[in-house]
């Protein structure tokens, strides 16, 4: 309970709270242009964070940033009809024809209302669980950690790539790029091919500027050129607000959300892009009014922000109680945490219980502050939804290359990064997602560090991690969910397909 | 160009991986003393064989089970991505060469006309932002980049 407290107090500094607010308002800026994405908005702040004295502050920053953009994303999804993150797919069903009908504002509010909600609620969720499931899996040893690190990257490789061996590929090329340099415990250099390009190993920092935030510059660029530049019409925001009644009447929809939504963010690789189709389906499902959804219904797009907010708290539960990453940004929020010296996992809640807990609480005061600021700025932000792109994408290759180049001063950083570009490029185009070789890089050392722990204790048994129970129950569970969730993910992809044939027809028959 | 890209990856990967595989004794040395712990060998031994089967599975998959994801690589449209990965890495050349506001005058204007900006304004505009940037990070942050010189 003194950890707790100690963390809220932590928290409520008033720079920390400075800096949550600020985070914030990039997450929702970020969140709501088309293009940007919340990963990139992390990655971009991450060389910023090394000047914060306190560890704590820094992961706090990211987390607002993640919230605010969950936010955000709908705005764009709202006055667009291009949903600003893929969370927020599920918002343009009904935001868009709402704000087709006018109702721009009273879209905005319910999302604002919605993600509030949701958000918070997930938050509390994770304060009070994560301590008794850190206490549960306390006793875990090496065995049970490789496991649990194989049970991560397999989630991922396996539901964020349109073919299950292309991911699992994509993670082993992370695991092997971290294998470059030299070996922690033998001292020998492994890959290095005599240089000193790859003598020290390749960091995550270039390879996360270079994975995600370089190539959506690219791919966004190349789309841009393309188009010539050009955009569609934004929706204008009258001044006609959510009502007493109808927040009341959302509400239903916003805790059903928030149940399923939080169940989902704790399964490892799965988050809120699957979240959102489920809980918009049972939202339609469970409705008095199921024939509004898809034409402007309010409990659609409450139902989808609800969901979107709640899983970035609990998508937190694995990552910060296992060291288990749930989806693409946690697993960019895994590297953070490394590369600011917090190892996430139970020993966290032990050995760094205040900042384990100030992490929690200042993701509890974000989505509370998220309110405020969604009130004041939403207006404000919408004006550059429509922000052409040109202005932004030069901008952010200098502030990616400041950004590797800050991570240690080494020029190698950046040839190193220029490299992984090109191959990048080269896995875009085979269709390889890059999200799973991320993960592979961020969990590369806790799993060699626990394997060679493992063989030392039991005299290079390998199959000792099919002897201890924990460690087979999880393997087990490893294949079981891998093979579950490619279904759904199948499952999510038809519906959001169905949905889009749905709305081209709608159109057609419009048009006749 | 139609790319199969199932059957393209099998083979790049296993390919890729068979050679590494092969260059693991004389790229991975076995240490002179005993470490207590294992080979430094095994995981990359263990990630590359892994690679090796997931390349064979592509392959399988695309021509026995004719399971395939064809991407249509047009030219004309990758032509622009091509030329914004080209500037990038011309700013980071001149970045380690010259040093990052070299980067930021050479490469930012270039970029600028490569998406179609034509306004004086955007220029200046996105020129004090890559210089604003190089401030933000000396000055606020207290992190050191090259300004000139590399």
């Amino acid at each position: 309970m003194d950890a707790v407290f100690n963390g809220l107090l932590e928290v409520l500094s008033l720079s920390n709270l400075l800096v949550i607010v600020l985070s914030l308002l990039l997450g929702v800026v970020v969140g709501c242009i088309p293009g940007l994405t919340v990963t990139l908005g992390i990655i971009l702040l991450l060389p910023l964070t090394y000047s914060f004295t306190s560890p704590s502050t820094a992961i706090i920053a990211l987390l607002s940033v993640y919230v605010g953009g969950m936010y955000g994303g709908s705005i764009s999804a709202i006055l667009l009809n291009t949903p600003g993150t893929n969370a927020a797919i599920t918002t343009t069903f009904d935001g868009y024809p709402l704000a087709k009908k006018g109702k721009v504002k009273k879209a905005l509010d319910v999302s604002l209302f919605a993600s509030v909600v949701g958000g918070v609620l997930a938050s509390l969720l994770l304060l009070f669980t994560s301590g008794f499931i850190s206490k549960m899996v306390s006793n875990f040893t090496s065995t049970e950690y490789y496991a649990l690190a194989i049970l991560g990257i397999s989630l991922i490789a396996g539901v964020s790539s349109s073919n299950i061996l292309k991911g699992v590929i994509g993670g082993l090329i992370g695991l092997f790029i971290s294998v470059v340099g030299l070996d922690s415990v033998t001292g020998v250099s492994r890959f290095s091919f005599n240089t000193m390009l790859f003598y020290e190993g390749i960091t995550i920092m270039p390879a996360m500027i270079a994975f995600i935030a370089l190539t959506q510059v690219m791919v966004k660029s190349r789309d841009f050129i393309n188009a010539k530049g050009k955009h569609e019409e934004v929706s204008k925001i009258d001044n006609e607000g959510i009502t007493g009644k109808e927040r009341k009447s959302i509400l239903p929809a916003i805790f059903r959300s928030t149940a399923i939504a939080s169940l989902i963010g704790t399964m490892p690789g799965v988050g809120g892009g699957v979240a959102q189709f489920l809980c918009y389906n049972e939202a339609k499902r469970a409705s008095k009014h199921p024939e509004e959804f898809g034409k402007g219904s309010l409990e659609g797009v409450a139902a989808a922000e609800a969901s979107n907010n709640a899983v970035v708290g609990t998508a937190m539960i694995p990552l910060l109680t296992l060291g288990i990453p749930g989806d693409g940004v946690t697993a960019i929020l895994l590297g953070a945490f490394i590369l600011h010296g917090i190892i996430p996992g139970p020993t966290m809640f032990t050995k760094q219980a205040t900042t384990a807990y100030a992490i929690i609480c200042g993701i509890l005061i974000a989505n509370i502050l998220l309110y405020l600021i969604g009130v004041i700025f939403t207006k404000q932000v919408a004006k550059i939804v429509q922000v052409r792109y040109s202005y932004l994408g030069p901008l952010i290759i200098a502030f990616c290359f400041a950004g590797a180049f800050a991570a240690n001063g080494s020029p190698y950083e950046i040839i190193l990064m220029l490299g992984i570009l090109v191959l990048s490029y080269i896995l875009t185009v085979l269709d390889i997602s890059v999200i799973p070789i991320m993960l592979g890089m961020i969990l590369a050392p806790i799993m060699e560090q626990n394997f060679i722990n493992s063989m030392i204790i039991y005299d290079g048994d390998l199959l000792i991690f099919f002897k201890r129970p924990i460690s087979l129950v999880i393997l087990v569970l490893t294949v079981v969910l891998v093979w579950s969730f490619t279904k759904v993910n199948r499952k999510v992809d038809k519906m959001n397909q169905a949905h889009e044939e749905e709305l081209h027809e709608a159109e057609l028959h419009d048009s006749f | 160009m139609r790319i199969k890209t199932n059957l393209t990856s099998g083979i790049i990967f296993g390919v890729l991986s068979i050679i590494l595989l092969l260059l693991v004794p004389a790229q991975v040395a076995i240490p002179t003393f005993d470490t207590g712990g294992p080979s430094p060998r095994i995981i990359p031994y263990l990630v590359l064989s892994g690679m090796l089967l997931c390349s064979i599975g592509l392959i399988v998959e695309s021509l026995v089970f004719k399971r395939e994801k064809v991407v249509v690589f047009d030219f004309k449209v990758e032509k622009a991505g091509l030329l914004v990965l080209g500037l990038v890495l011309l700013f980071g050349i001149l970045m380690v060469q010259f040093g990052y506001i070299v980067g930021v005058v050479v490469v930012l204007p270039l970029l600028l006309h490569a998406l179609g900006e034509r306004k004086p304004f955007i220029y200046i505009f996105t020129l004090a932002g890559g210089i604003g940037v190089y401030y933000l990070f000396i000055e606020i942050f207290n992190i050191s980049l090259p300004a000139f010189g590399g």
